[in-house]
């Protein structure tokens, strides 16, 4: 069994030095949507990339813009390349969208805690993602198909405003070939030719058949469609603790120095981005953070 | 009119019907009536009085409205889903939006006037039958709600 590094053993701050910057250079653009990109970046020279889990994020820095948190939303498996999948809301993330190949990008990690890959070997897997959120899933599921005997079935929920707005279109197709796989896609607003579900994400419970005490659920969106799915896994009795989310807050660090992103006792660079829910519960669902 | 093996066959993944007595299924299957359409058929359309209430056993049905000149899709309905619950109302108007079936769809139909009068005769079976109804009222409500919010604007990041 291919065993996935534990989140402790990449812990950030036992990086060589997390607050230096290391240039990559974009190998390749491709265009998602109209408002989002993925990069893939290679180090210019001989060398290697550093290792990371599914789920972790590094700190990307655009020249003369500032510096963001990103998830690496590309294959564990090939060292060779860190993908990020960047959706433009502001002056940073517009500024990396407009990166061409052969430009340079700094970035710092990777950064925090990982997707439970251990813990969901043998057992069934459901993932949610609402919109950019399928980005820092992508990862695990490139994994599970890869090692595709160690996990039990595999269910993808993906939720996008519309059609137009879903990511790896062609990809999303493609798992759904693969054995014991199952893609459920759905929309808040569909066009004439859109042939699949319209609804919100959390509807497409309805139509998976998952046996809860067997199955680990990782979720990744929006808090808000986070806070609506739990309660739709927690009404189908899916125990909090086999639910995995991934937490965002704004950052400054990343290693647990600034508190720029603490969320209750935790630090979300640091402790998360991953988080049971029963880690989560007294910490979400508060009105004043949307 | 439906047997009530039949109907109970029917209606195994209809979470509506999960807090009916074993009578009140004899009554729904008394006035139910087994229907099919075909892909692209239009089951009612926007401002039609159908009067029709649907358990969709199998196919899906889109709910669509349109708005500025071009149609949009804003709900699909699939095996186990109700539709048309506004007939079983003494609503004024029609439908508030078309819909039409994306895959073959083979339903239950009820008239809405009859159920809505066996509600009225049998109070007890109408209150389970309100009860569910607003259930699935509510149950959209929420999700046409979630649509609103528009979870997707923002993938989360709370300023801090
Ligand atoms: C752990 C972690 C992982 C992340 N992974 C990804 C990822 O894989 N891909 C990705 O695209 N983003 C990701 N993000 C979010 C990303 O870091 C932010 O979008 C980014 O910091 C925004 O910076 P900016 O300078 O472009 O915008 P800002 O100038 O900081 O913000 C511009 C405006 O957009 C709003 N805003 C800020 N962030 C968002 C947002 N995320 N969505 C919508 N509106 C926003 C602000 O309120 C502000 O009004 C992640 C965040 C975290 C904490
Ligand atoms: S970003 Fe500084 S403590 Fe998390």
């Amino acid at each position: 069994m291919t065993v996935i590094a534990e989140p402790e053993l990449l812990d950030s701050t036992a990086l060589a030095d997390p607050f230096r910057p290391q240039l990559a250079r974009i190998a390749s653009v491709t265009r998602e949507t109209s408002d989002t990109v993925t990069i893939s970046t290679e180090l210019p020279a001989t060398g290697s990339l550093p290792q990371f889990v599914p789920g972790q994020f590094s700190m990307l820095y655009a020249y003369g813009a500032g510096e963001v948190p990103i998830s690496i939303s590309g294959d564990p498996g090939n060292p060779d390349r860190l993908d990020y999948t960047i959706r433009s809301v502001g002056a940073v993330t517009t500024a990396l969208i407009t990166r061409k190949v052969g430009d340079y990008v700094a970035m710092r990690g990777p950064f925090g805690t990982s997707w439970p890959m251990e813990a969901a070997a043998g057992e069934d897997v459901l993932l949610v993602a609402g919109g950019i959120g399928l980005a820092p899933l992508r990862p695990v599921i490139y994994h599970i198909l890869r090692h595709r005997s160690e996990y039990g079935r595999l269910v993808i929920l993906y939720g996008a405003r519309s059609p137009k707005e879903l990511l790896f279109r062609k990809e999303l197709s493609g798992w759904s070939k693969s054995p014991d796989t199952q893609v459920l896609t759905t929309v808040d607003y569909g066009e004439p030719s859109w042939r699949g579900y319209v609804g919100v994400v959390t509807k497409l419970f309805n139509f998976v058949s998952l046996r809860p005490e067997r199955t680990i659920t990782m979720m990744c969106g929006p808090e808000i469609m986070m806070r609506f799915g739990i309660r739709g896994l927690q009404g189908r009795k899916f125990p909090d603790d086999r639910i995995y989310l991934s937490m965002e807050r704004n950052m400054k660090c990343a290693v647990g120095f600034c508190g720029h992103c603490q969320m209750g006792p935790y630090f979300i660079c640091k402790d998360g981005p991953v988080f049971t829910y029963g880690q989560m519960r007294h910490w979400m669902g508060d009105l004043r953070e949307l | 009119m439906i047997g009530i093996q039949e109907f109970i066959q029917y209606t195994k993944g209809q979470s509506i019907l999960e807090g009916f007595e074993p009578q009140d299924l004899e009554r729904l299957a008394a006035l139910a009536k087994e229907v099919h359409f075909k892909r692209d058929q239009i089951v009612f359309r926007e401002g039609e009085t159908h009067g029709r209430f649907y358990l969709i056993m199998d196919g899906s049905v889109v709910l669509e409205i349109t708005a500025g000149g071009h149609p949009m899709l804003l709900q699909t309905l699939h095996g186990g889903e109700a539709m048309g619950w506004s007939s079983l109302v003494d609503s004024e108007g029609g439908a508030h939006f078309q819909a039409r079936v994306i895959s073959p769809v083979r339903a239950l139909s009820f008239d809405g006037p009859s159920l809505r009068s066996t509600c009225e005769s049998d109070p007890a079976f109408g209150y389970r039958m309100m009860k569910a109804l607003l259930t699935l009222v509510t149950e959209r409500l929420d999700a046409s709600r979630m649509q609103l919010v528009d979870m997707y604007s923002n993938p989360g990041v709370a300023r801090a």
